[in-house]
């Protein structure tokens, strides 16, 4: 027999296998108790509550949102292209620094990744209290960390011929950094950084503001109350929300713009870089920091808390992100190849986008009518919620590359399935694993806000150690979290290095 | 070519000028009094309660009046601690935490149902458990899965917990060796409704309203056993109000909030949303025993 | 000893794949205009990586104007320019913004910034442009756009943008026409035009019919310089060794 040849492709369907123990266990919990609840869920999406009243608020709370949102995307693009730059090889290598500098940042950048926006907003509070301002620095933080990674997994791909014949002009270090890193910032930017801004409105969504409400915090509220209809009222406006500003973004081509409108704009983004920069710093140093006295408790708690439970729950976590993990990976492409059709795309489409606009927590207390808590059923919240996220991706990609290979397979006669998967899949297949990887990263954040309805994980360790303000085991906590997407980095990059 | 992104440029510009003024710290103004309030209900209601009861305080105190919205229980204590919320409409255990952490500050006042406030605890009509009446019968639930509210909430997690541990039974002793805790108290009911959870506890209050307003929620419960009274929601305010504002400041504030009158409609309409007839006097010492309980339950360290 | 502008003093170099130069000493005078020969694979394109800087050699000195690679100035560098055998263009940049890449060496940072922005001055882009016959149409078309031998001529004029004192060309024939490859091989050799070209010139190349103009050939056979003598010197003998 042929030994299985580990490939992109093949990985990306292996993942699916995740699918047998979760089954298992939904299937064995399942129960109907819930139906009609979930009935009234689904109506309520048709019917969301419309009154004057709720629609002025809705205006209002939509206006506050995509001012945090667009303000946040646009500081966490600006300073993620800086620190994806900073954290690429091709910096180190142009301005001779030493690498271990690059590990360094790295490693920092892992660590603020592998905190939840909220958990930073709720951090940064205990320090500079209600401020309207946190609630923008707080999605920055590991926005910008992300985005500084995935500009420098795309910086790190430059061709190193290319490296070398641009170093060779000879021109002053930042010239040639600046015109080397260009395309490949431009194009993330295009493919990558447009749907970030779709991010940031999901997640100001999800974190509510500090100080100011915010779109979350109604959605949270209707959530808590069960108010379906006025959930859906502001589900809704998030989507209409979420769909008017990629029209707006997409009509805006950086390459076709005039030669006066780029440099307003360049003028434009420059002052707001200065102006963000500026005001962290103020912030940082002018707000007086409120005594903040637990790092002391800290230095004389007893570490009573790493015991049997505290790695039970470790555990629990690690399993749940491999669990999403795998059916964030596997779903869409399957999907896809089963229901590869114009209605099936569409469909596809649809669904994804649902599943991306209602947020975990209200997701996983739907699934919970139809079984009992239990780790495979936060998994398949998790995973469901970031499938819906890859698959729009690998369904923009699909759609962006060109299909030669498509057409000549099936002018071959392979069936439209297989000329699929050979023809167009396996040309995404790297960038989509890739893209995935760094998925796992928000799988390990968003863990923090899901464990608690489903009582697994370290989340609800985390929200119970928040909400009795014991901050040494706060403190504890995350740095389990930093320290799983750490050993996931460095899983990922081994895998990685052994397919190239 | 520019005229198409004329939108554009307007959009930033007016972006990026918002987003300065925005950035303007919120509390530059010290002559504001800023309330604030666990969120514990429904957007619509909390809106209206805290904008209707700023404009009754406002218009009796002379002086600008603020609601700041928070998004949980943690932010609210933070809050209140760090001073960027001067009145805060708290629960038994976040009253007491957010005392605790931010010293002189005053207990105000209460509603007339806060004395004798009660959880009760919900099953699921499959499991064919009749009502208790005595609290050593909830041993009952062992081994069954059990959620409560939030993890925050005096009705919904600590006075609960705390009965049950009097009846002997341990977080340790529900099936799965821990308690869920489903966020809040409709979610609760749902959760139990539904099956996910066997049983749950929670505020009497929200389940008297759902029985009245939402039957069908409540078709596969069965009320297992209220439990006795104990002190909840109260008002808390900031120890300095009298040096910012003006001398007997804090009187008067307690005063107006006292003599809030169910005859007045005015006033009438704020109590109705809170849900109670009056406000009435209380104490630190009344919620004493919360804090015990708290530390027993290590919600206070 | 004055006129000796690039210098390789006995030098070896092994790479990953166990490809080897073997001691190799080479002079290049100003004003010297020399063929590299060889077959595919005989080295010529490392000892280009060598002579340019990219490479260094595991053994052996190499030395632009008698002073060390290691101690050169970005100024010094700037007099070496190279067509490389892969071009290596920037994709996703139009073919003027390629070709002003190459007076990164000259300019300051803001200009390479204007240059992406596609804001900076492309009139000497477009006049290096012309002079590699290349039409006025391709200027602004992106590098995935044109054909191989549009995007030769882009390299090579990326090159002579830089108006070095040297210039490196590995096999920057391929893919043109007969008659264009004439008109560059005059320009790289006996420039007629008005712009600067370098006036050192180092070729390597396959087809012997282009040798007319050159005044050194050098032979290379694996990884070895096998001939290195002026042009009329050579015999058809030197060829056959090599081929």
């Amino acid at each position: 027999m042929n030994k299985l040849k580990l490939n992109p492709s093949s990985i990306t369907f292996l993942a699916i296998l995740v699918c047998l123990p979760l089954a298992y266990e939904l299937f064995i919990n399942f129960h109907i108790g819930g139906i009609e609840l979930f009935k009234e869920f689904v109506i309520s999406a048709f019917n969301p509550k419309i009154n004057n009243e709720i629609i002025f608020t809705l205006v209002k709370r939509l206006n506050e949102t995509f001012l945090i949102a667009f303000s946040s995307w646009l500081i966490s693009i600006i300073f993620g292209i800086f620190f994806g730059i900073l954290s690429s090889e091709i910096f180190y290598k142009i301005l001779n620094l030493p690498i271990f500098l690059r590990s360094f940042l790295n490693l920092f950048l892992t660590f603020i990744r592998s905190i939840h926006e909220l958990i930073w907003g709720l951090i940064l509070m205990q320090i500079y209290g209600i401020n309207f301002s946190i609630g923008i620095i707080a999605i920055c933080l590991p926005f910008i960390a992300i985005n500084a990674k995935v500009f420098s997994e795309q910086i790190e791909n430059i061709n190193h011929k290319t490296i070398e014949s641009i170093k060779q002009i000879n021109g002053t270090k930042s010239s040639t950094l600046l015109t080397l890193v260009w395309a490949p910032i431009l194009k993330t930017y295009k493919n990558y950084g447009l749907y970030r801004l779709e991010c940031a409105i999901r997640s100001t969504a999800v974190l509510g503001l500090f100080g100011v409400g915010g779109i979350g915090t109604s959605i949270f509220l209707c959530f808590q109350t069960l108010n379906f209809r006025e959930l859906w009222t502001y589900l809704w406006g998030l989507a209409f929300l979420i769909i008017i500003s990629k029209e707006l973004l997409k009509k805006f081509n950086l390459s076709k713009t005039s030669e006066k409108f780029l440099t307003y704009f360049i003028i434009a983004l420059f002052c707001i870089s200065l102006f963000s920069l500026y005001f962290f710093v103020y912030f940082i140093f002018n707000k007086n920091a409120i005594p903040f006295n637990s790092i002391n408790n800290f230095l004389i708690s007893n570490f009573s808390l790493i015991s049997y439970d505290f790695l039970k729950l470790l555990l629990e976590t690690i399993v749940l992100c491999l669990l999403s993990t795998g059916i964030t990976i596997s779903f869409p492409p399957i999907c896809i190849l089963i229901f590869n059709n114009k209605i099936g795309i569409k469909i596809i489409r649809s669904i994804s986008f649902l599943f991306r606009l209602i947020p975990p927590p209200v997701l996983i207390l739907i699934l919970l009518m139809f079984n009992d808590p239990s780790i495979s059923l936060a998994a398949i919240t998790l995973g469901l919620h970031n499938a819906a996220i890859t698959s729009k991706l690998l369904l923009v990609n699909l759609h962006n590359q060109d299909n030669k290979q498509y057409i000549a397979m099936k002018s071959l006669g392979v069936s439209k399935r297989s000329s699929w998967l050979l023809g167009s899949f396996v040309k995404q297949a790297n960038s989509y694993l890739a893209y995935c990887a760094y998925r796992s990263d928000i799988i390990i954040r968003e863990t923090a806000i899901l464990g608690v309805i489903g009582s697994v994980g370290l989340g609800w360790q985390l929200q119970e150690s928040l909400s009795s303000f014991a901050w040494e085991e706060v403190i504890i906590i995350l740095f389990a979290y930093s320290s799983i997407a750490i050993i996931g980095e460095l899983i990922n990059g081994k895998i990685k290095s052994n397919l190239a | 070519m520019n005229n198409k992104f004329f939108n554009f440029k307007k959009i930033l510009l007016t972006s990026a000028i918002f987003f300065s003024s925005l950035y303007l710290p919120l509390n530059a103004n010290s002559k504001v009094l800023r309330i604030g309030a666990i969120p514990d209900q429904n957007q619509e209601v909390l809106d209206k309660r805290f904008n209707l009861f700023s404009k009754e305080l406002s218009k009796s105190l002379d002086v600008k009046v603020k609601y700041i919205p928070v998004i949980n229980y943690v932010a609210a204590v933070t809050g209140f601690r760090t001073n960027d919320l001067d009145l805060v409409w708290f629960g038994g255990l976040s009253g007491v935490q957010a005392r605790l952490q931010t010293p002189n500050s005053i207990v105000i006042a209460q509603r007339d149902i806060d004395k004798e406030f009660k959880s009760i605890f919900i099953v699921n009509k499959k499991l064919k458990l009749g009502p208790i009446s005595n609290k050593n019968e909830l041993k009952k639930l062992k081994n069954l899965r059990f959620t409560f509210g939030s993890e925050n909430s005096t009705s919904g997690r600590l006075m609960p917990e705390y009965f049950l541990n009097d009846a002997g039974i341990k977080i340790k002793d529900f099936k799965g060796k821990k308690a869920g805790f489903s966020g809040s108290h409709d979610a609760t009911i749902a959760l139990v409704n539904g099956g996910a959870y066997d049983a749950g506890a929670l505020n009497k209050q929200v389940w008297e309203n759902n029985l009245k307003n939402n039957p069908k929620r409540t078709n596969n419960l069965n009320l297992f056993w209220i439990t006795p009274d104990y002190v909840d929601y109260h008002w808390v305010a900031q120890g300095n109000l009298d040096n910012r504002f003006r001398k007997g400041f804090t009187k008067e504030l307690k005063s107006t909030i006292l003599n809030l009158d169910i005859k007045n409609i005015e006033h009438k309409k704020i109590l109705d949303m809170f849900n109670a007839k009056k406000f009435i006097e209380a104490e630190s010492s009344d919620y004493k025993y919360i804090e015990e309980i708290a530390r027993k339950l290590k919600k206070i360290r | 000893m004055i006129n000796t502008l690039l210098e390789l003093k006995e030098v070896s170099y092994v790479n990953k794949n166990n490809f080897t130069l073997k001691n190799i000493s080479l002079k290049i005078k100003s004003g010297e205009k020399i063929a590299l020969l060889g077959k595919s694979g005989a080295g010529k394109t490392t000892l280009i990586s060598i002579l340019n800087g990219t490479i260094k050699p595991n053994k052996g000195k190499v030395k632009l104007f008698n002073t060390e690679f290691d101690k050169l100035n970005l100024y010094q560098k700037s007099k070496i320019s190279t067509i490389w055998q892969d071009l290596r263009l920037i994709e996703d940049l139009s073919a003027e913004q390629n070709v002003n890449c190459g007076l990164l060496g000259k300019r300051s940072f803001l200009f390479a910034f204007k240059n992406l922005l596609n804001i900076s001055s492309f009139k000497k882009a477009h006049q290096y442009m012309k002079v590699c016959n290349l039409q006025k149409s391709i200027f602004s078309k992106n590098i995935r756009k044109i054909s191989g031998g549009q995007k030769q001529r882009v390299a090579i004029a990326r090159s002579l943008i830089q108006e070095s004192d040297i210039l490196l060309a590995d096999e920057p024939f391929n893919n043109l026409d007969p008659k264009i490859t004439l008109n560059i091989k005059n320009l790289l050799l006996i420039n007629k035009n008005k712009i600067k070209v370098p006036n050192t010139t180092l070729v390597s190349l396959h087809r012997l019919d282009l040798l007319n103009d050159f005044n050194r050939i050098i032979g290379m056979k694996y990884g070895e310089i096998l001939f290195d003598l002026e042009k009329t010197k050579l015999k058809k003998s030197h060829l056959n060794m090599i081929y």
